[in-house]
């Protein structure tokens, strides 16, 4: 990647900055195009067949059965069928989820799914078995075959880390042996170790799953069978060709991908990290399930864990590192996050503060001792530019130390091509990625998947609100009329670059944000969140309504001053912030999320933004049903209607649909007699704020902003392209459909926000 | 459902639009009596209890004096109902004071009834008898014989090619049930018309009340007397589920009806070795419970869920096609139908010209038992955006029309106003600028009037 | 004298208003078919419009809704 030199001198710390601005407000970028609609087959017309299964055989016990799995992989579950929760934990095991809502579960299995399955010890024979157990119907020829031909080749060979040497292991000879007839992977191959067995294989023995019953879904044979240990072959291979190793097994002429597996019990040479969970530290049932996958043979197992936000991921993750017990680097994507994961690591296990250290633009704390836990974010580490001293100090150590484990936050808003940066630079056993939204693929797995893993566990929304592990959020959609001077300046061709501002700051859409405001701070004594991505907008609201804001431009400091003042003190209950806001901000007081506008169409965001919200409140049994927190939460998301916002905001609920949310659509607010008491009242009063929109600059007012400029930063020109996320990820070769509009596509409706900070952070009283 | 024609209750007015002698007859029957009874509204239903046993005319005043100041317009509807119906005659006394009493053949036969019950005028067939070995199919195999039956009919009706058998019931008669429910094409074949399509959505019992309401608007031409019908009909409703009745019971009028009714799926034919019987569905028997209009539920079978996502545990291929008017079939299993609501699904449903509150209705009244219990049963979001969905489609109304302007006086302006007003055409006016548009099909005696004006 | 003109009456809300009167500034000035606009939400437009105004209209709400691909 090039490089390209800054033209002009200012400081260092304003250049640091200038990029630390523009990092993080890139960073979040989500091009439409890179955030999948997912892949949807698309029939000959363009709609789906229906498809007609009819005539499958139903069998004499049915209705005590929990599912149905019909041809082409779909597979629906009953929630209220006695075998649900064993027959949910095997689904999200071995397939994708599709939908999830109250009374009815949509399932797909996919080639992907099948994998991720195997890798966590599930067989073939056991698949079909339990799925036949389950099933109403008669398994589907077809789709028994399909799962034996996706399972042919998955789980077969593997990556081992032991003493630090690299192994290819396989339980069946004959897979290494065809592998070895690849150049590369024979090139790679160490012939140092000594004769044994009859194909130059090392010969050993893995330990069986620990939990592979599924309860009672297994029969003892097959629980036996999967409990037991296994013999393996290996070859060890040389540490410099991992990397090309991976690559050749994942290619389209082997089809062998490859599981990574780290035996961290067994390495001796690198130095233990003496840290524990501290006894107060009790994970949830489904934390344990998430690390029972990742450990489940006894080895650390690399891959991604998707928990909603608000459900405690930053307990599995220390959970993890606590059991490794050797370094960790701790990957988060802005400063405020690595804050956090720093305290959290200190607050749920034992480690001391002489063994964790931040680095970041604004910290950077040296290393001390062997083992350490480092925190830092993926910026400081991909950063591809010069760097100061003290950083190449830092970044030199993180390059040369063996890290036993690579633990990336938020793994699906940070772009394919900056952790595989961060994955090459670093040099890692196991590598473990959480997140909140899981982007779904359909047909041909992509190396995506495989820089960190496949999916080891996936958590159900509902249930965890039913469990009160997170808040019954009300979601709402209210819907704002645009006034007849907006409106008619947006139908106007000659102002499509204004359409964005236009129905963010519509004057009816203002009221009602107020009125809400209002509502919530004096009815109920709420702490509100306001997130506008459009920077215009949250100037200009934050600005009226006398409440603090900041967003990617604030300092570091100042953003701790008004998150602190939000928590503690009774006058702020009400803050503005951009889409800073949306990742890892540990706000755990605030209940209330209003919505003024948001990015295109990106369900990973309005998930996230959900989650700001979803940390449950209070004591459990209030949050159960019937209890005062029961509906303690409210989401709410303005939309101007007749407007593209419209198309977005649905757009955008889709993720959440999907897992069982539901949005009320409010088209009363605020009240016909609200009048004078708010905002915007007067014609003349949403006329000159109509001049003021239009006056304003079009590059203030959330447009499409070109990368021809300043920043040095070959990161950013690469996530800031509109090539499709598959592409920076390099699987090129591998062909599957994304399923665009097309229609949405253009500059315009693209909201970027202003290069330069116009505004200054100033705590608005 | 204020567009939908076809209701259950619209047989009550066909009784009651029957001549005063077949009334008369009618009520010489006590199960007619006892059905028609019960079909009243419950003021109505109290006022008959409360004069059965009272032989003069009860003055109106004294009747008006039992009901409570909010109950008024319910009383009116009563006494309405029950002159309408013949159960009341209203006479003056020597005061000139209007006065009610009970029709007498209705009265003698309701106090009959009230001590000593029905008798119907045929008994059970034993079903140890010798003769014929009756095999009574067991409650559960008769109702899916009735269910069957109803929806090879309803399939076959609609013209879905999706029947598995033809009913014996003769195109002529199928022509006649489809008047109104088809539209003839030349080219295309018959297609649904709205009412069609409301039909299809319509509840079993009111689709059924209007089967046999049209059945017997057509008997005359069958050279079948409809009073008689009636009141085999309604008799039938009194028999019991299940039991086998002799044929030998019954008139050669009745005993061809039963061949059409058996089709329908209201009663099952069976023929021993020396007798032959029928014997009655629920479909009949509930006949007269459904004149209440408190209809049967079937068991409801679907399942709404919040995201638009519809799961139809069915296997018939008649809710599949009901189903298929305003949603998008997506997977057919063996006993499960998923289908999905989309913006697309409802605007073919609206295009047809069902309403959203039919299709609504349709999804409550079927909503599955699991389902049922939850308020509401079908999601709060769903419900809102069906709703929503459709008066998007009604944001703009065209009317052709005419505009007026160029008056030449205040006054001929607000007589033109007056007389667009009084044909019910006047649009919009703005008397500030003395214009108003009016709608074009009273353009020309707008014009007329106009011209009388000038002079 | 008085003056008729036949045409048709649209009744609606403001933004769809709106939405005509844009649509029919964007057209050229021959092809315009607003005959008046009455007021808010009332226009009296030119016979044989009704099609073309329906659809545009349909396009429009088309282009503003989100359906999720099959």
């Amino acid at each position: 990647m090039s490089e390209r030199g800054r033209p002009n001198k200012k400081t260092k710390h304003d250049d640091q900055k200038m990029k630390k601005i523009q990092n993080e407000e890139a960073l979040y970028s989500d091009d439409d195009t890179g955030d999948h609609d997912g892949i949807y087959f698309e029939g000959e017309g363009g709609a789906v067949e229906e498809t007609d299964f009819s005539k499958l055989e139903l069998k004499a016990d049915h209705a005590n059965r929990p599912l149905w799995a019909c041809g082409g992989g779909r597979i629906f579950l009953e929630t209220f069928s006695p075998l649900y929760k064993q027959a949910s934990d095997f689904l999200i095991a071995i397939a994708e989820p599709v939908c999830r809502p109250e009374s009815m579960h949509e399932y797909n299995l996919t080639p992907h799914s099948l994998y991720a399955a195997v890798s966590v010890g599930l067989e073939t024979e056991a698949i079909i078995s339990v799925l036949n157990k389950l099933s109403k119907t008669k398994l589907p020829e077809d789709m028994i075959s399909f799962i034996y031909a996706s399972t042919a080749n998955y789980g077969k060979v593997k990556l081992v880390l032991k003493k630090n040497r690299y192994f290819i292991e396989s339980p069946f000879p004959e897979v290494l042996k065809k592998l070895l007839q690849d150049g590369v992977i024979n090139g790679a191959r160490f012939s140092s170790e000594p004769y044994c067995g009859a194909d130059g294989f090392t010969v050993g023995k893995t330990s069986g799953e620990l939990e592979a019953g599924h309860g009672e879904l297994l029969n003892e044979a097959e629980s036996a069978a999967a409990a037991e240990e296994k013999e393996t072959h290996s070859f060890e291979i040389d540490p410099a060709q991992v990397e090309n190793v991976k690559q050749r097994c994942l290619s389209k002429d082997l089809n062998y991908p490859m599981l990574e597996e780290y035996d961290f019990r067994n390495d001796n040479v690198n130095p233990d990290l003496d840290m524990e969970l501290k006894p107060h530290a009790q994970p949830r049932p489904y934390q344990e399930k998430s690390l029972s996958k990742m450990f489940g043979n006894g080895r650390a197992r690399s891959g991604i864990i998707v928990l909603p936000c608000g459900a405690g991921k930053s307990l599995v993750g220390v959970s993890a590192a606590a059991r490794i017990k050797k370094s960790c680097l701790c990957l988060a994507t802005n400063a405020v996050s690595v804050d956090q994961w720093a305290f959290q690591f200190k607050l749920w296990s034992t480690i001391r503060d002489d063994q964790i250290c931040r680095f970041t633009s604004d910290s950077k704390e040296a290393f001390r001792g062997n083992a350490v836990v480092v925190v830092t974010t993926y910026n400081m580490i991909a950063f591809g530019g010069k760097r100061s001293e003290e950083s190449e100090k830092i970044i030199e150590e993180i390059r040369n130390r063996e890290w036993g484990l690579l633990l990336m936050d938020e793994v699906h808003v940070v772009p394919a091509n900056m952790f595989r940066k961060v994955i090459s630079i670093t040099k890692s056993h196991c590598k473990l990625g959480l997140t909140a939204t899981l982007v779904r693929e359909d047909e041909k797995i992509t190396d995506l998947n495989f820089l960190i893993g496949p999916k080891l566990y996936e958590a159900n929304w509902l249930d965890l609100v039913r469990g009160g592990f997170i808040a019954n959020v009300q979601c709402a959609e209210v819907w704002c009329p645009m006034t007849k001077e907006f409106f008619a300046k947006y139908l106007q061709k000659d102002n499509s670059k204004k359409k964005q501002a236009l129905y963010v700051m519509n004057p009816n859409k203002f009221r009602a944000c107020e009125f809400l405001i209002r509502f919530h701070e004096e009815q109920r004594g709420d702490k509100i969140i306001v997130f506008a991505d459009n920077l215009f907008a949250l100037t200009e609201y934050a600005m009226k309504l006398r409440k603090p804001m900041f967003y990617g431009a604030t300092s570091h400091v100042e953003r701790t001053k008004i998150l602190e003042a939000f928590k503690t003190s009774k006058n702020l209950n009400t803050i503005f912030l951009s889409k800073v806001g949306d990742n890892s901000i540990d706000i755990p007081e605030a209940n209330v999320i209003i919505q003024i506008s948001s990015h295109a169409g990106s369900r990973r965001q309005e998930a996230q933004r959900l989650g700001r919200i979803l940390r449950a409140k209070g004591k459990l049994e209030d949050r159960m049903a019937g209890g005062k927190e029961e509906y303690n939460a409210f989401f709410y998301s303005l939309v101007s209607t007749d407007t593209q916002e419209m198309y977005y905001s649905t757009k955008r609920q889709q993720f959440l649909i999907d897992q069982g949310y539901s949005f009320k659509v409010i088209t009363s607010l605020p009240p016909p007699d609200a009048g004078s008491s708010l905002s915007y009242s007067t014609q003349q009063e949403q006329l000159s704020l109509l001049t003021k929109v239009l006056n304003a600059g079009d590059d203030l007012v959330g447009l499409e902003q070109l990368e021809e400029d300043t920043d040095g930063m070959a990161l950013q020109n690469d996530r800031r392209s509109k090539r499709s996320m598959s592409a920076m990820s390099g699987a090129d070769g591998n062909v599957y459909k994304e399923y665009n509009s097309g229609r949405h596509k253009s500059s315009a409706q693209q909201s970027k926000k202003p290069k330069h900070p116009i505004f200054k952070t100033r705590f608005v009283s | 459902m204020p567009q939908v024609k076809i209701i259950a209750k619209s047989f009550m007015d066909m009784v009651a639009s029957l001549t005063a002698i077949k009334l008369d007859k009618l009520y010489n029957n006590v199960f007619i009596c006892e059905a028609i009874l019960r079909s009243l509204p419950p003021l109505a239903k109290k006022y008959v209890l409360q004069l059965l046993y009272i032989d003069i005319p009860v003055p109106a005043t004294m009747m008006e004096e039992w009901v409570l100041a909010d109950g008024v317009s319910k009383h009116r509807v009563a006494i309405d109902r029950l002159i309408q119906l013949r159960i009341f005659s209203e006479t003056k006394d020597r005061k000139k004071q209007t006065c009610y009493s009970l029709n007498p053949t209705f009265q003698k036969n309701l106090q009959k009834h009230v001590i000593s019950g029905g008798v119907l005028p045929r008994e059970p067939m034993n079903a140890n008898n010798a003769n014929n070995a009756i095999k009574l199919p067991s409650l559960q195999e008769l109702e899916t014989y009735a269910l069957q039956q109803w929806e090879c009919f309803l399939l076959q009706l609609i013209n879905s090619g999706q029947a598995e058998k033809l009913t014996g019931i003769s195109s002529s008669m199928l022509k006649v049930f489809q008047r109104g429910l088809l539209s003839q094409r030349d080219r295309d074949g018959p297609r649904l018309t709205e009412s069609g399509f409301q039909f299809l959505l319509m509840d079993t019992n009111a689709q059924l009340w209007y089967i046999i309401r049209e059945y017997i608007l057509n008997a005359e031409e069958r050279d079948v007397d409809p009073a008689d019908l009636i009141s085999f009909l309604l008799e039938l409703s009194f028999h019991v589920t299940g039991e086998a009745y002799n044929l030998n019971t019954l008139t050669d009028v009745q005993r061809n009806t039963l061949k059409d009714l058996a089709d329908l799926g209201l009663v099952k034919l069976q023929q021993g070795r020396k007798d032959s019987w029928f014997i009655p569905t629920k479909l009949a028997t509930n006949l007269s419970v459904s004149l209440a209009d408190s209809s049967v539920r079937k068991e409801g079978y679907v399942m709404m869920e919040t995201n638009f996502r519809m799961y139809a545990y069915s296997t018939s291929k008649l809710q599949c096609e009901i189903l298929r008017l305003f949603s998008r079939i997506e997977y057919q299993l063996p006993n499960l139908i998923a289908c999905a609501i989309t913006k697309e699904s409802l605007y073919n449903a609206f295009d047809n010209g069902i309403t959203s509150d039919q299709i609504i209705t349709f999804l409550q009244q079927n909503s599955h038992p699991r389902c049922a219990s939850r308020v509401p049963s079908i999601p709060e979001n769903v419900t809102d955006q069906i709703r929503l969905w459709e008066s998007d489609l009604k944001r703009i109304e065209m009317t052709q029309a005419h505009f007026y302007d160029e008056f030449p006086s205040k006054d001929v302006f607000e007589a033109a106003c007056d007389f667009a007003r009084e044909w019910g055409g006047l649009l919009w006016e703005d008397s500030k600028r003395m214009r108003l548009v009016v709608k074009s099909e009273i353009h020309n005696q707008m014009r007329e009037f106009l011209h009388t004006q000038s002079k | 004298m008085v003056n008729a003109i036949k045409g048709v009456f649209i009744s609606c809300d403001i933004p769809m208003a709106q939405f005509i009167v844009n649509m029919n500034n964007g057209l050229a000035p021959s092809q315009r078919f607003i005959i008046h606009v009455l007021d808010t939400t009332h226009l009296f437009v030119q016979p044989q419009v009704e099609q073309m105004i329906r659809a545009a209209i349909a396009e429009f709400r088309d282009q503003n809704s989100y359906e999720k691909p099959t």
